[in-house]
């Protein structure tokens, strides 16, 4: 009797097993299949997973890609990410708190009592209308 | 705000100070979404924002102290624990413990990549009085592979991390239960064997 119990339970751990080693195989299939559709998107650029270029840092975004913004952001970060001076959010947005740039674009829509989204749109548009000294436009590396 | 945004914003503000705090959170107890957070982390170092090794060696060296915590913790006090609860009495409590403490590695190395799990192996570790040489050697080598494994994709897929940050959750999710399973039946063939040599 105990056996039969034994044997039953020994093969419900296998089945679980089993089904939960399938679906682990299909969440890679999956995994893999948007890796390769941002790849042939040229999303990824081969030359940067090289492993003797692996560290080599990404390329600064272009003011095209505003929409990559978000509330959680640093300002700070934003400058970083589409290699804008420092001074140039503070003064489109006429940001006055002495945080910044170390503010979240959510935390400065906080002090001012305005929506992080609403506040949001005015940093993408500050960024779009960003144009490099000299006229360079900024490409995307990624 | 969900919480992982909320954390990502403390990471650009605090920086590496936030990754061990969320971390070592992570490793104790809390159930945060810290394979995400460093996925996030892995897109910003190829962004130039932050060190990459810096990065790792910080989420690596929390990991370990967070499980460590979890271990001393189980080590010094779990023995009145057990003794209050009369634990000591039960035969399965015994067996257990003599499994665990004799599939010591492989259960503690195994059981990194359980997730929010794994602090509960660390309480048996502890508990089972597990050498601090044998939870801390395969500690140590299993909490490198998963902040590498999610810092090194973030790194490759860069702005686009968001769109893998679900898929890493559910895939480590996955991970976590069959890991769970894995030792569950490891212990449980062990068990059984004894068992029928016993009769």
């Amino acid at each position: 009797m105990a056996e039969g119990e034994d044997s039953r339970m020994e093969r419900v751990i296998r089945y679980v097993l089993g089904a939960l080693a399938v679906v682990l195989i299909v969440l890679f299939i999956f995994l893999f299949l948007q890796y390769r559709a941002l790849w042939r998107q040229q999303a990824i650029n081969t030359r940067e997973l090289r492993l003797s270029q692996f560290l080599e840092k990404h390329g600064p975004l272009a003011p095209g890609d505003a929409s990559a913004v978000r509330v959680w952001m640093t300002f700070d970060y934003i400058n970083k990410l589409f290699a804008l001076p420092p001074e140039y959010l503070q003064d489109q947005l006429q940001i006055a708190d002495t945080h910044y740039p170390r503010i979240t674009v959510a935390g400065y829509a906080a002090s001012l009592q305005v929506l992080p989204a609403v506040f949001l749109d005015e940093v993408e548009n500050a960024v779009r209308s960003y144009s490099a000294p000299g006229g360079a436009a900024t490409s995307t590396s990624v | 705000m969900n919480v992982l945004a909320s954390l990502l914003s403390y990471v650009l503000l605090y920086k590496y100070a936030t990754i061990a705090v969320v971390v070592y959170s992570a490793a104790v107890i809390l159930p945060l979404p810290s394979n995400a957070m460093l996925l996030a982390v892995g897109a910003f170092a190829s962004q130039g924002y932050f060190d990459f090794w810096l990065a790792l060696a910080t989420a690596v060296g929390a990991n370990t102290l967070g499980d460590l915590t979890d271990y001393g913790l189980t080590r010094k006090y779990g023995v009145r624990v057990v003794r209050a609860l009369r634990l000591h009495k039960f035969r399965f409590y015994n067996q257990l413990q003599e499994e665990l403490r004799t599939d010591a590695a492989i259960t503690v190395f195994t059981t990194r990549f359980a997730g929010s799990l794994s602090p509960v192996a660390n309480f048996l570790a502890g508990l089972v009085g597990v050498p601090f040489k044998t939870f801390f050697v395969n500690d140590l080598a299993g909490n490198v592979i998963e902040p590498l494994a999610a810092l090194a994709l973030g790194y490759a897929v860069g702005d686009y991390w968001e769109d893998f940050s679900g898929t890493l959750e559910l895939v480590a999710g996955i991970v976590a239960v069959a890991v769970i399973m894995f030792v569950l039946y490891r212990i449980y063939r062990r068990m059984m064997r004894r068992y029928d040599g016993g009769r």
